[in-house]
């Protein structure tokens, strides 16, 4: 990495993180500290929530999505427009209405306090391992490509993120997602107008579509009604709905950037905003994905996008098989480039015959370059028995690395650190409020004998000091993660299994007013036992979990209250 | 929830039409993209 690349890429991250901790400096309260002072705008929450939502690994692995599969991915975000409208209309002007500072105070107003504390219980266990990942996911990918020693890159991540949260507050964590969001968004149109202009001189846009669509990466839209195959329109307008209605409006990740709104108005508008600007996002990071996969029919690939992995798969007792796999790539990529180049010219002759040729001779060619990659993962996965034999996340940084100009790789690179400290924290942020608010408060209230200013600075102590906790954890567990196998994988099935029920208790407390505590609370036990067992004994894929975790909760919830009802001593006397 | 009158959108004047909006906006992104997919296929 040049000089160049070094300078943007600490001068973006540390002007950031400075400017917004200068911004938000002078004395502070625990209602400033928790619920960020009621003076953000509209625009500022709405990035601040798309800046919490985009992790690094969206940034990682959205464009390696797109180069394997295609576009699909983006239905998983189509109900989330309806969930922010759903959200605005009816949920954020209750919150508003309690003077809430954490969602799981609602839940004690409604039901009791046993309800409240299992659900804030079940956010802690999953966002604490969540924000862990959020840490290690991006450290390894960029200690594998940039040499960088893995334990120093998440100590870095996780210092500066917990410097700066501890230090400004909820204020300050939404004033630097602004900017880093901006960052983000910047590099990625860099990114694309980048990768475009790389392509071979006269290869239109549209004739690059029309390639990558030849070869099934241009499927947007799928209306079929098959359940194994997880990204349908079917599926993204329910699950993705359930599943966006759970994570905006529960999860205090996100409820606590919105709180901190200066007026319902703004609140709203944020959450709007991230309704229409959403999609269109994900379709700029998937298409980056897709020009990549464009530009690789016309110039030389890896066989294997993790490269330190394939040396290592080189250097193995597998080594000539993986020499004579690249020998044959090298060829059929050869080959393949050829029938690319004819279909490019076929496209601009328009003559429909000689296209359809073309791009029945281009698919031959894929699935002959698709297969050798096959094998090259099955010989990678032989070699080292724990090696993650899947490279879809180095497709884009190892691009960028290889390609881009100085500058523009810091600038990349700035993006994906940006990403992993903004979503970083918003998770320590919001941990820290839901243990002080929903735990802390509760067993150690106000101390009479002490002024009121004397409670505030003790509360605020107490909210930075577990802000302090669960930021030192994370960069344990991010420190330790990398050995225990499939780890990642784990804490996002450990996250997708309490979001449904979590949603549903909300649903139930919001749309059924006669339902009572103790059937609530029984109905969340069991719909959270039942979501565990569908996870451990059925294929049921996870975006179902919250549509069907909300469901049996709230029928539960039903049955559980009216059998209760039927056996009050009330109802017995009414039916005598 | 009725819209008060401190509580409008600076923008297109009621909440049901902020609302309509973006569903709107939804609705022709799926437009979009279907047509897109099926041109592309």
């Amino acid at each position: 990495m040049s000089t160049l690349d070094w300078t943007v890429l600490f001068g973006t991250v540390f002007a950031i993180v400075v400017y917004g901790v200068w911004k938000e400096r002078g004395a502070q309260s625990a209602e400033n500290y928790l619920r960020g002072g009621h003076d953000l705008r509209w625009w500022t929450i709405g990035l601040s929530i798309m800046a919490t939502q985009a992790s690094a690994i969206t940034f990682l692995s959205l464009p390696g999505q797109a180069f394997e599969d295609g576009m699909g991915f983006v239905q998983f975000y189509l109900g989330l427009p309806v969930a922010m409208v759903i959200l605005s209309w009816v949920i954020v002007p209750i919150y508003y209405r309690l003077k809430l500072y954490t969602a799981y105070e609602y839940l004690e107003k409604r039901f009791d306090r046993k309800t409240r504390l299992l659900t804030a219980l079940l956010f802690l266990i999953s966002r604490g391992l969540a924000a862990g990942i959020s840490i290690y996911a991006p450290a390894i990918v960029l200690s594998t490509v940039m040499g960088w020693p893995l334990q120093l890159t998440n100590l870095a991540i996780g210092g500066v993120v917990i410097f700066y949260t501890v230090s400004g507050g909820t204020r300050a964590v939404s004033r630097t997602q602004t900017y880093q969001m901006i960052v983000m968004l910047g590099g990625m149109v860099a990114a694309f107008i980048y990768i475009w202009s790389q392509l071979p001189s006269g290869l239109s846009l549209g004739a690059a579509a029309h390639i990558a669509g030849a070869l099934g990466r241009m499927k947007m839209v799928d209306y079929s009604l098959r359940l194994d195959t997880r990204y349908t329109f079917w599926s993204g307008m329910t699950g993705g709905l359930f599943l966006a209605l759970a994570y905006f409006g529960t999860d205090q990740t996100q409820v606590q950037r919105y709180l901190s709104g200066a007026s319902l108005s703004e609140s709203r508008l944020g959450l709007l905003m991230n309704g229409i600007v959403k999609i269109p996002m994900q379709l700029l990071i998937l298409f980056v994905g897709v020009l990549l996969f464009v530009f690789y029919q016309f110039f030389p690939s890896p066989i294997f996008f993790n490269t330190a992995e394939w040396r290592t798969t080189l250097a193995s007792s597998r080594g000539p098989e993986a020499h004579e796999l690249e020998t044959k790539w090298r060829v059929a990529s050869s080959a393949k480039r050829e029938r690319a180049l004819e279909l490019a010219s076929a496209l601009s002759t328009s003559d429909p015959l000689k296209v359809e040729q073309s791009r029945v001779a281009l698919r031959s060619a894929q699935s002959s370059t698709d297969d050798l990659r096959r094998q090259a993962k099955t010989l990678v996965g032989q070699a080292r028995p724990t090696a993650d034999v899947k490279d879809a996340d180095y497709v884009f940084i190892g691009f960028v690395l290889a390609h881009f100009p100085p500058g523009l790789v810091g600038l990349l690179l700035a993006v994906i650190l940006c990403a992993a400290m903004s979503a970083t924290a918003s998770a320590l942020n919001s941990l820290g409020s839901t243990t002080v608010v929903d735990f802390y408060r509760l067993y150690r209230p106000i101390d009479e004998n002490k002024t009121p200013e004397e409670n505030d600075r003790h509360s605020l102590r107490a909210a930075k000091l577990f802000t302090i906790f669960w930021g030192v954890l994370a960069v344990l567990f991010a420190t330790f993660a990398s050995l225990v196998d499939n780890l990642i994988q784990a804490v996002n099935i450990l996250g997708s299994i309490f979001y449904g029920p979590m949603l549903g208790i909300f649903l139930l407390g919001f749309f059924f007013p006669r339902v009572r505590a103790t059937p609530a609370f029984i109905a969340t036990l069991l719909a959270q036992l039942l979501v565990a067992a569908l996870f451990l004994f059925t294929k049921v894929e996870f975006l179902w979990f919250n549509v069907i975790g909300s469901v049996c909760l709230i029928m539960f919830a039903l049955v559980i209250n009216r059998s209760i009802a039927g056996r009050s001593p009330k109802n017995r006397s009414r039916q005598t | 929830m009725a819209d008060s009158p401190e509580d409008r959108p600076p923008i297109l004047g009621s909440w049901r039409a902020m609302y309509g909006f973006v569903l709107l906006t939804l609705a022709l992104l799926i437009v979009l993209m279907s047509l897109g997919t099926w041109a592309l296929r």
